[in-house]
């Protein structure tokens, strides 16, 4: 395989609060159409880290490349619209908006948010489809008519991964997408994220779950105290002793 | 000249500070921006009015008025505002709408003519080439004392401490034994105290009708804002630099410069420090 | 399950009946104009006038309070800069009103999205007390300009309109008829284009931006353009209100457009249904009945409304003012505990 450009190439990122580093010069890379696992102990850096790769903090040094391009300065707006999508830990919905409503929405910024999204869509057809793909990958089409904000938690999360989808994203960011699921809900998120890879995503998933990162993951990124640890193959890591150490020196 | 300013200045800083202070205890405790303080704060004037020209004397009437009043508050935050707790522009709505009916009650009662009450006490007082009125040197040392007791009150005493464990954190402050409910109601009835003293002070020395709420309490927003909102501190500070600021303005430049400094004054805080002096930091939206 | 219920009715509702729905905002006011041909007398034109004239403030309302979620003050006051531009430069200069009309709609837009600018940083109440100040600014402004008219104001004369020709008919708007007419029609023309936006993508983007600004901009939507959008389209509105309501008075004066007033649109608002396409509409007709038509004594009246707005907030489940319209949830409990009626 001659050398790729990784889709998603984090170097030297450095990110201090106050006085305090929470993410302290972490590179990385994750080729495309695989999906990387991001763990760590708690306070590891790791959503300060998936904060900064989105545009919703700035990086107090170091750069984030998606693909050839440099995010340098570059808002968590136009990331998104670029393709680089990240979902959030706390289940986060558009209340008023009924299911199918919200993604019907989210898939419209990258045809324009101006006076242009004013007009009546002429892709309408193209939104309804892609709802309806969505809505049936993610297995939420008995919910599409419900509102987003009465959705158990469990749902919530579905959608806000829906959500991204619909954006058709090069890049998702999923911060702990199994907090708060049960074992079902568990094992169906893992089938999903087969799914989606096979689909050409690149994906970087935020887990504590290692049975879940073991199972899907084609590659693993260990953070402590902000500090990148190790990398590889998950094989590889969870068997390193620092990781070990890490996890454990934490009781 | 300077000594009139000053002493409109202090005037106006009592005035301001007595009626921010319910204010300021109400949104701490409560979570509640009560529009409406103005509006009751007027009914008080109103009140007192018709008790002082019905014969009764000015302090019957002002510890009655406050009596009467507090207890309304503690009835109006069972019945209506316990309700829409913790929702900050509900509260906003509600407390409109108690205005909407105050004020309705008041055109009834009294009619739509403004009204003025004999001054307190009669005279002048001569410090150099200044003419100080004595009924305005004697509100602001009332006032004084009154704020000052209260601050202390709010500071020292157990009640105050509980008060103030209820405003930071409710649910600590529960856990810790303390009658949440009971506290808010009363911390209401606090609130409406304080502008039914400030509606009966200030009754004696302007000329008002329902308008004067509506300016007092806007002015007091603009006082909680610059001093720091939930900050008691802040709020007298607040008061003072506003009341200074307009009583010279209005000396020195004229009244309609003087009627722009509070606004003024509000713009620059937002701008540079948007939690007020005193006040602790906000998220961001 | 309640929930799953209402999925299940809902999946089976037609799509016509969903566009009916839609239309009938739009569609409906289209009635006002014929309201001539049923009643000649000026008293009700006048009652009817008046009423489409809040239905105006309300909808410019509407678009801060309901779909961006931030209260306002300050709609009348941005109706004041339109009222005030025309009628000081109409009385100085001798430019073509209809000139004067869009320059002065133009400036109360600018100026909400000035204003609307401060929004983005700070928290919702804040925002509130920033359109208190404002409108307090323009009034102490205005109160103490002379060439406003300080506190007696200028005449703002509907003689000053020129006749307008619709086809065969000329729309005279010096006679009550006449301006009851010119009134009705920029009321349904405005109420289109506000159901239009809301209807729009526009509109959905603003309720997910209101709903949750941080998962609005991991999705691409950038809420400062959003809001920009919103601010302008109310900014426009109560600019249209502005003029408008001053014609009705056919005098500018700084009462006409103070925070009391704006404190009634607050009212009638939450009472039409907070970001509600309907609101415009069933704000109008709730003023009709009560400020107009019912026969309470004039005091009572702004008295009354208070306190069906209190009972109205007090009974309503968690929330007129929340994220999710309170009728959209007491529409979905009663289709949901009807369906679950109908399988037992």
């Amino acid at each position: 395989m001659t050398d790729t450009i990784p889709i998603l190439s984090v170097q030297n990122v450095t990110k201090t609060f106050g006085g305090i580093a929470a993410v302290s010069d972490v590179s990385f890379d994750v080729q495309s159409g695989t999906i990387c696992g991001l763990v760590g102990p708690n306070g590891a850096g790791k959503t300060t880290l998936v904060n900064v790769l989105s545009g919703f903090e700035p990086s107090t040094s170091g750069q984030v490349r998606l693909g050839e391009r440099s995010l340098f300065g570059w808002s968590a707006t136009r990331r998104a619209r670029a393709g680089l999508v990240r979902t959030f830990q706390h289940a986060h919905t558009f209340g008023s908006m009924r299911v199918g409503e919200a993604l019907a929405a989210a898939s419209v910024p990258p045809r324009g948010t101006g006076v242009r999204a004013l007009f009546p869509s002429r892709d309408r057809q193209e939104i309804t489809d892609r709802v309806g793909k969505v809505l049936q990958f993610l297995q939420l089409t008995r919910w599409e008519h419900a509102l987003c904000g009465d959705l158990p938690y469990g749902v919530k999360k579905r959608l806000g991964i829906g959500l991204s989808l619909v954006t058709e994203p090069k890049v998702l960011l999923l911060d702990e997408p199994a907090a708060g699921l049960n074992t079902v809900e568990t094992t169906g998120l893992v089938e999903m994220l087969r799914k989606l890879r096979s689909t050409g995503i690149t994906i970087l998933v935020i887990e504590h779950s290692m049975p879940l990162i073991r199972s899907v993951c084609d590659s693993m990124v260990v953070l402590d105290h902000g500090v990148k640890i190790h990398e590889g193959p998950p094989e590889v890591v969870l068997t390193d002793e620092r990781v070990i150490g890490a996890y454990l020196g934490r009781r | 000249m300077f000594l009139e300013a000053a002493t409109s200045g202090f005037f106006l800083a009592a005035t301001y500070a007595i009626a921010a202070f319910g204010l300021v205890i109400v949104f701490g405790v409560l979570d509640i921006l009560n529009f409406a303080h103005g509006a009751l704060l007027v009914l008080s004037a109103y009140l007192a009015s018709s008790l002082i020209i019905g014969g009764v004397p000015y302090w019957i009437a002002l510890v009655g008025i406050v009596a009467v009043m507090a207890l309304a508050g503690m009835g109006l935050e069972r019945t209506i505002f316990r309700r829409v707790e913790g929702e900050v522009i509900a509260g906003l709505v509600v407390s409109i709408g108690i205005i909407a009916i105050v004020d309705t009650a008041i055109l009834r009662f009294w009619g739509p003519e403004p009204r003025t009450l004999p001054r307190l006490v009669e005279g002048s007082v001569s410090v150099g080439s200044a003419t100080l009125p004595v009924d305005r040197l004697l509100i602001i040392a009332v006032v004084a004392v009154v704020l000052v007791l209260a601050q202390v009150a709010l500071t020292r005493s157990r009640w105050g401490k509980v008060l103030r464990a209820t405003a930071q954190q409710q649910d600590a402050a529960s856990l810790q034994g303390i009658p949440v409910d009971r506290v808010k109601t009363v911390a209401f009835g606090i609130g409406t105290a304080l502008a039914a003293l400030a509606g009966v002070v200030i009754a004696s020395t302007v000329t008002f009708d329902t308008h004067l709420g509506e300016s007092l309490v806007i002015k007091s927003f603009i006082v909680i804002i610059i001093g720091g909102v939930g900050s008691t501190t802040g709020a007298m500070v607040g008061a003072s630099i506003l009341g200074f600021a307009e009583a010279f303005g209005s000396a020195y430049f004229g009244v309609a410069v003087a009627q722009l400094i509070p606004l003024i004054a509000l713009a620059a805080v937002l701008l540079v420090r948007p939690h007020g002096i005193f006040g602790r930091r906000l998220e961001r939206v | 399950m309640g929930v799953l219920a209402i999925a299940e009715r809902r999946s089976t509702s037609s799509a016509t009946g969903k566009d009916l729905r839609r239309a009938a905002p739009i569609v409906l006011p289209l009635v006002l104009l014929v309201l001539p041909l049923v009643t000649s007398s000026p008293q009700h034109h006048s009652w009817v006038a008046a009423s489409l004239l809040w239905s105006l403030w309300v909808a410019s309302l509407n678009i801060v309070w309901g779909y961006v979620g931030l209260l306002s003050v300050a709609q009348l006051a941005l109706g004041a800069i339109a009222a005030y531009w025309v009628a000081i430069l109409g009385a100085r200069t001798d430019t073509n009103l209809g000139v004067l009309v869009v320059v002065g709609v133009l400036l109360s837009m600018v100026a909400s999205v000035l204003l609307g600018a401060v929004s983005t940083r700070l928290k919702g109440f804040y925002f509130t007390i920033i359109t208190i100040a404002f409108a307090l600014t323009v009034s102490t402004i205005l109160m103490n300009w002379d060439v406003a008219g300080r506190t007696t104001g200028l005449m703002f004369l509907r003689s000053e309109i020129p006749v307008i020709h619709l086809g065969p008919y000329e729309l005279i708007a010096t006679t009550t008829e006449g301006f009851y007419v010119l009134t009705a029609i920029v009321f349904v023309l405005a109420n289109a284009i506000a159901a239009l936006v809301l209807y729009s993508r526009a509109g959905r983007a603003m309720r997910a931006v209101r709903d949750d600004p941080q998962l609005a901009r991991s999705l691409g939507f950038s809420p400062a353009a959003i809001r920009t959008l919103a601010f302008a389209l109310s900014g426009a509105l109560a600019g249209v209100a502005g003029i408008l309501h001053a014609y009705s008075f056919q005098l500018v004066v700084p009462e006409l457009f103070a925070i009391d007033q704006a404190l009634l649109a607050v009212m009638l608002i939450v009472l039409a249904g907070l970001g509600n396409v309907w609101a415009p509409v069933i704000a109008g007709i709730i003023y009709l009945l009560l400020y107009q038509v019912a026969p309470i004594d004039g005091d009572l009246r702004a008295g009354l409304l208070g306190l069906v707005v209190i009972l109205v907030i007090l009974l309503l489940p968690r929330g007129i003012v929340d994220a999710v319209p309170a009728w959209r949830r007491a529409w979905a409990h009663r289709a949901a505990s009807h369906s679950e009626e109908a399988s037992a």
